[in-house]
C-alpha cells in the first residue's frame, strides 16, 4: 500500500484491474457479441430464410398454430401452450409454438417443447429444410455470464466476483484520475507509456456512463445468487418461502391461495370448452394496433382460477417487462387487472436496470451504439492490461531479466487480448466448415473456440513477445477479413445476396466481421511497426525523480532502432537482455525529446 | 426528411458542437486548433456554451426515441462522437474547427425542415 488517498486508489485500481482483467476482457467481448446474438444466430444458420417483407396476419397465424397445438398428441397433455408470431420485428422470423408438460414426479419443472410451423400450411417445418445445428450467438452471449464447461452456479459466482472487482476498479479509477475533464480530450500518440495511459483514460471516460451502467446492472442480474441470505432472512428458509418471495415480488395471484395441489386439466381436453378466440384477437389488435402481438400463452383452469390466455405486446420501452392482456378463456372476457396489480417499485427499477443491460429495446441504430460502446469497454480492459506491462517493462529490462510474474502477465495478455478474438473467429469458421450432418457439431463449434484459445496460450508461451503479439493479431485479422469470403464460398447467404435482397441486418454481420478484421489488422500493423523497439531499453531515470508521472516510454518513434540486427524476436527473455545493451545509447536522447514535449 | 432523422442528426451535431466548445476551452487544445489560446473569459464562455449544447442535445434525442431510450441513446451517441473528436484532435486538430463550422451550419439548416 502507498501513502495518501489517491495513491491508495491508484494501487487498488492497478491490482484489482490486473487480477480480473483477463476474465473481464472475455466477458466484455463475448457480451458485446451478445448484443447481436439473434443476428449472429441467423448468420450461423444460412438455411433460414432472408428477412421477409410480407407476413400472414396474426389471425391467420394464430389459427394455424392453434390447430397444430390442438391436434398434436403430446401438446394435448401440456399445462401451458405458447406461440410466437412471425413479423418484421427483431428475431421474429418464424412462427413457433411451444408447450410445457406437467412436471414429473419429484421434478420442479416439466419438459418444454418448441417447434416452428410453416405459416401458410401450418405444418412443422422440421424435416423439410431444417437449419443446421449450431451453438449460435446465444452461446457466446451465455458465456459472458455462465462461462463454459464449468457448473452454472460456480460460473455466475466467479463472474460476480469479477464484476464486483470491476466496479471497484472503475470507482477507484475515477478517483485516481483527478483531471477527468481536462485529460480526456488528450491523446498523445507515439509516446509509449504516456500514449497507453491516454488511450486507457479516453476509452474509460468517453463511455463511462455505459461502463457504470453495465457493471452495476450486471451485479443486479444475479442479486439473489450474490446475496443468498437476504431472502431467507426475510421470508424464511425452504423452497416454499422463496416461492412466496417471488410471488410477492411479481404480484402474482398464486401468492395467497394454495393452488399447488389443485387439479389441473390437460389443455387438450379443456380446449374443447374454450370460447372463440377471434373476438379476443380483435380486441387486442384494436388496443395495441396491428402487428403488435408478439405471441400468447394459454393456461388451463387450476383450482378456482379459470383457464386464461395471456397476450404479449412487443416491448417498446427500456424496462425488461411485458405488456400483457389477459382473457378468461371460458367466457372470452378480458380479465381487467386490479389497481393493486401494478408492478412493485423495486421490480420496475430492477427490470429497467436489466433492460438497459440487455438492450433488447434498441433499434438498429441504438444497437450499433451498444455494440461500439461494448467494444470500447473491451478495448478499455485491453489497454489497461497492456498498460500494466508497459509501465513495468523498463524495470524488467533494466534488471536484465524478466521476472516470472511479469512474463506471465505479458503472455496471458497476448493469449487473451489477441487470442480471444481469434478464437471467436474460429468459432464462426467452424460453423461454416464442419459438415452439416456432423453429429454434435454445435458442441464442436464451442470446442473449436476453446481449443483456439488454448492454442493462443501455448503460442504466447512459446514465442517471443513482440512476435506472438503480431502473429496472433495478424492471424485473427486474416480470419475475420476472410469470413465474408468464406461465406461466399460455402453458403448462398453472402453479401451479394443479402444486400440485393435488402436484408441489411444479415448483411451487417458480414460487414461487421470485415470492420473488426480491419481493426485487428491495424493493431497488428502497429505492433509490427514497433516490433524492434518493444523490448528495448528506455528513457533514463533522471526524469522519474523529477516528475512523478514521467514518461518511462520504452518505445517511441524517436527511439528508432538504429541496430536492425538486434533481434527482438529470436528468443524471449535472453533476447531482451541483448536488446538492452545494443540500444542503451539511445536512451538519453529520447529523454530529452520527451522533456520538451511532455508538458501536460 | 422524416422528423425522426432530423432529431437524430440534430442530437449528434449538438453533442459534437458541445464537446467541441468544451474542448476549445482547454488551453492546450485551443492552441492546436486556433494556433493561439483563448482568453480566460473566452474559455469560460466556450465551456459554458459547450455544456448548454450538451444539455440541449438531449431534447431532440428524447423527441426521437422517447425519454427513457432517448437518454440512453444520447449517452451512446456522446461516446461515439467523443471517440471521433478525440481521434481528429490527436491527428488533425485543425479539422475539428472546420467540422464544427459545418456542423453548426447543417444544424441550423436542418431545423428549417421540421
Amino acid at each position: 500500500m502507498k501513502e495518501g488517498f489517491r495513491q491508495c486508489m491508484a494501487w487498488l485500481h492497478t491490482w484489482t484491474g490486473l487480477v480480473v482483467g483477463w476474465i473481464l476482457f472475455f466477458v466484455f467481448l463475448t457480451g458485446t457479441a451478445g448484443y447481436v446474438q439473434i443476428e449472429l444466430s441467423r448468420w450461423m444458420q444460412p438455411e433460414r430464410p432472408l428477412q421477409q417483407q410480407v407476413f400472414p396476419n396474426s389471425t391467420e397465424q394464430f389459427s394455424k398454430a392453434y390447430a397444430f397445438l390442438k391436434n398434436d398428441p403430446e401438446a394435448a397433455k401440456a399445462e401451458r401452450w405458447g406461440m410466437s408470431f412471425m413479423s418484421e420485428q427483431r428475431g421474429a422470423d418464424a412462427l413457433t409454438v411451444n408447450w410445457s408438460l406437467p412436471a414429473a414426479e419429484g421434478e420442479r419443472y416439466g419438459k418444454y417443447q418448441r417447434t416452428s410451423l410453416n405459416p401458410t400450411t401450418g405444418l412443422p417445418t422440421e424435416g423439410q429444410e431444417k437449419p443446421r445445428e449450431t451453438s449460435g450467438g446465444s452461446t457466446l452471449y451465455r458465456m459472458h455470464y455462465a462461462l463454459h464447461y464449468i457448473p452454472y452456479d460456480w460460473a455466475i459466482r466467479i463472474i460476480g466476483i469479477c464484476t464486483m472487482l470491476m466496479f471497484v476498479a472503475m470507482i477507484s479509477g475515477v478517483i485516481t484520475h483527478k483531471k477527468i475533464f481536462k485529460d480526456f480530450f488528450t491523446f498523445r500518440p507515439a509516446k509509449g507509456q504516456r500514449s497507453w495511459l491516454d488511450g486507457h483514460v479516453i476509452l474509460s471516460v468517453i463511455a463511462l456512463p455505459f461502463h457504470l451502467m453495465i457493471t452495476y446492472s450486471g451485479l443486479v442480474f444475479f442479486l439473489n445468487a450474490y446475496m443468498p441470505l437476504g431472502v431467507p432472512l426475510a421470508y424464511g428458509e425452504g423452497e416454499k418461502s422463496i416461492d412466496h418471495f417471488y410471488a410477492e415480488l411479481y404480484n402474482s395471484p398464486t401468492a395467497s391461495n394454495d393452488t399447488d395441489n389443485a387439479k389441473m386439466m390437460a389443455l387438450g381436453d379443456e380446449s374443447k370448452h374454450f370460447a372463440d378466440f377471434m373476438p379476443m384477437l380483435q380486441q387486442v389488435q384494436q388496443q395495441w394496433g396491428p402487428g403488435q402481438i408478439e405471441g400468447l400463452s394459454i393456461y388451463p383452469s387450476q383450482g378456482a382460477e379459470p383457464a386464461k390466455a395471456e397476450f404479449y405486446k412487443y416491448s417498446s420501452h427500456v424496462a425488461r417487462s411485458y405488456t400483457t392482456m389477459n382473457f378468461n378463456l371460458l367466457t372470452g372476457k378480458e380479465i381487467v387487472k386490479g389497481a393493486n396489480a401494478q408492478d412493485t417499485a423495486p421490480l420496475i427499477f430492477g427490470s429497467t436496470v436489466l433492460g438497459l443491460h440487455v438492450g433488447t429495446f434498441a433499434s438498429p441504430l441504438v444497437r450499433l451504439f451498444y455494440v461500439i460502446t461494448g467494444l470500447i469497454g473491451t478495448a478499455m480492459v485491453a489497454t489497461g492490461l497492456v498498460l500494466w506491462t508497459v509501465k513495468r517493462r523498463p524495470k524488467q529490462i533494466k534488471a536484465g531479466k524478466m521476472l516470472f510474474g511479469h512474463g506471465l502477465v505479458e503472455r496471458l495478455n497476448i493469449a487473451m487480448v489477441a487470442g480471444l478474438p481469434l478464437a471467436i473467429a474460429v468459432y464462426f469458421w467452424a460453423n461454416r466448415l464442419l459438415s452439416v450432418g456432423f453429429e454434435g457439431r454445435a458442441a464442436w463449434e464451442v470446442h473449436c473456440l476453446y481449443l483456439s484459445l488454448l492454442f493462443s496460450l501455448l503460442y504466447a508461451l512459446c514465442r517471443p513477445i513482440p512476435r506472438a503479439w503480431f502473429e496472433l493479431l495478424a492471424l485473427a485479422a486474416v480470419a475475420y477479413l476472410s469470413l465474408p469470403i468464406l461465406n461466399v464460398l460455402t453458403t448462398d447467404r453472402h453479401l451479394g445476396v443479402t444486400l440485393l435482397a435488402q436484408d441489411y441486418v444479415l448483411a451487417s454481420i458480414d460487414i461487421g466481421f470485415f470492420m473488426f478484421g480491419l481493426l485487428l489488422a491495424w493493431a497488428a500493423y502497429a505492433v509490427w511497426r514497433k516490433r524492434l523497439s518493444i523490448l528495448k531499453p528506455v528513457v533514463k531515470a533522471k526524469r522519474v525523480v523529477k516528475q512523478q508521472h514521467a514518461v518511462k516510454a520504452q518505445s517511441t518513434t524517436q527511439a528508432k532502432p538504429v541496430d536492425p540486427t538486434a533481434k527482438a524476436d529470436s528468443g524471449s527473455d535472453s533476447d531482451s537482455d541483448s536488446a538492452i545493451d545494443s540500444d542503451s545509447h539511445l536512451a538519453s536522447d529520447v529523454s530529452k525529446d520527451h522533456r520538451a514535449e511532455d508538458e501536460p | 426528411m422524416s422528423i425522426y432523422l432530423i432529431n437524430v442528426i440534430s442530437t449528434m451535431l449538438l453533442l459534437y458542437l458541445g464537446m467541441f466548445a468544451i474542448n476549445l476551452s482547454m488551453e492546450r487544445h485551443a492552441k492546436q486548433i486556433l494556433q493561439r489560446p483563448l482568453s480566460p473569459i473566452q474559455a469560460k464562455i466556450s465551456y459554458a456554451l459547450g455544456w448548454v449544447a450538451l444539455l440541449l442535445a438531449f431534447f431532440p434525442a428524447i423527441a426521437a426515441w422517447g425519454a427513457p431510450i432517448g437518454i440512453t441513446a444520447g449517452f451512446g451517441a456522446l461516446t461515439l462522437i467523443l471517440a471521433l473528436m478525440i481521434f481528429i484532435q490527436s491527428y488533425r486538430p485543425r479539422l475539428n474547427l472546420y467540422l464544427a463550422g459545418v456542423s453548426g451550419v447543417v444544424l441550423c439548416g436542418l431545423q428549417v425542415f421540421r
